[in-house]
């Protein structure tokens, strides 16, 4: 299962960026995909671009003081069906912090407590956007420095802006060096403590058809779970915490196959048992 | 005549869960729909197309 989620979330990649023809002519993507929400958090300022970001979009709207229908529609729709499902499949951002983890020996394991620290976040930004009327979060998103604003700098769009860089340029791009280390170091650091798409798909995993079950009464709780997740919790004591990204890594791992993976229900997703007396080791 | 009902708490629970998902689902198709239907809503959308400078730092 990880195999395919890692050619899904590289599939992603190349097609919520898949405006290619920035690299005959530079410039911003205007087309109509434009008004077509990526199902994760993806800068849309980056050159590469060709759908919104919904935190964005979310954002334009309580900015104007206007109600977010559409995009509110649409994030609450995904989140829904799927739950925070597309942040461990779709997302580009938590691709890229799942490879840099892979990089270098030094670990750190948060608390899951910390997680929370997304919706005080939110519960901050929200109103800030409505007072300011800006959107306030983009000017610290690590992902608009790292896919909108270096190859923004980097293009031949740079002439026509280096005049604009001023102190908040420098200020974010400290905020991705920071995160970049974090990332190396902490598992999906951004996604379980400052994402606000995250917070908010995270809330309808508790309501989402797509759901995950443990069976508590065979588990045996040795963490094997825990080691692998993205997200770093262990799922036997909460299946549907807010920051299960269903990636389905624990089902995999699971040595007494006790975790399931519902839709409106029904299993779809288990880690089949090998009956007893067949031998799985090959021939000796 | 008593009527005799017991439903397991497994099923209460997966009937909670299909309802509420439903009630999500359903506010979303209003949401979307309406955005929809507001023309002008639909062009602010696509101010998504201007170049965001506050994403790349640029005040």
């Amino acid at each position: 299962m990880n195999r395919i989620r890692r050619i899904i979330q590289t599939l992603s990649l190349l097609l919520i960026n898949s405006n290619y023809a920035v690299l005959q002519k530079f410039g911003i993507y205007q087309g109509k995909f434009k008004q077509f929400f990526a199902p994760a958090l993806n800068c849309y300022a980056c050159p590469l671009a060709r759908f919104a970001c919904p935190i964005g979009t979310l954002q334009h709207f309580i900015a104007i003081r206007q109600v977010p229908y559409y995009v509110g529609g649409f994030i609450l729709g995904l989140g829904g069906i799927l739950g925070r499902l597309p942040c461990g499949f779709f997302c580009p951002f938590g691709f890229i912090q799942e490879l840099l983890y892979k990089i270098g020996s030094f670990k750190i394991r948060i608390g899951k407590n910390y997680g929370y620290l997304k919706y005080i976040l939110l519960v901050i930004i929200i109103p800030w956007v409505y007072l300011s009327g800006e959107p306030m979060f983009c000017k610290f998103c690590p992902a608009g420095t790292l896919e909108g604003g270096i190859p923004v700098m980097l293009s031949p769009m740079r002439n026509d802006l280096i005049s604009l860089i001023g102190w908040h340029f420098y200020f974010k791009l400290g905020i991705l060096i920071f995160f970049i280390m974090l990332f190396m170091a902490v598992k999906r650091p951004f996604c379980r403590f400052a994402c606000p798409l995250g917070a908010i798909w995270g809330l309808t995993n508790r309501a989402s058809l797509l759901s995950m079950k443990v069976d508590t009464l065979r588990c045996s709780k040795c963490d094997e779970c825990r080691e692998v997740c993205p997200m770093d919790i262990r799922i036997y004591e909460d299946p549907n915490h807010f920051d299960c990204i269903r990636c389905f890594k624990c089902i995999d791992v699971c040595p007494e196959n006790v975790i399931t993976a519902s839709f409106m229900g029904i299993p779809v997703l288990k880690k089949e048992k090998i009956p007893k007396g067949v031998i799985t080791g090959g021939i000796k | 005549m008593k009527l005799n009902i017991h439903a397991s708490p497994f099923i209460i629970t997966i009937m909670k869960r299909l309802l509420a998902a439903l009630a999500l689902i359903l506010f979303s198709f209003y949401l979307i729909t309406t955005g929809k239907k507001h023309e002008d809503h639909i062009e602010t959308e696509f101010n998504a197309n201007l170049l965001c400078l506050s994403c790349i730092g640029i005040e």
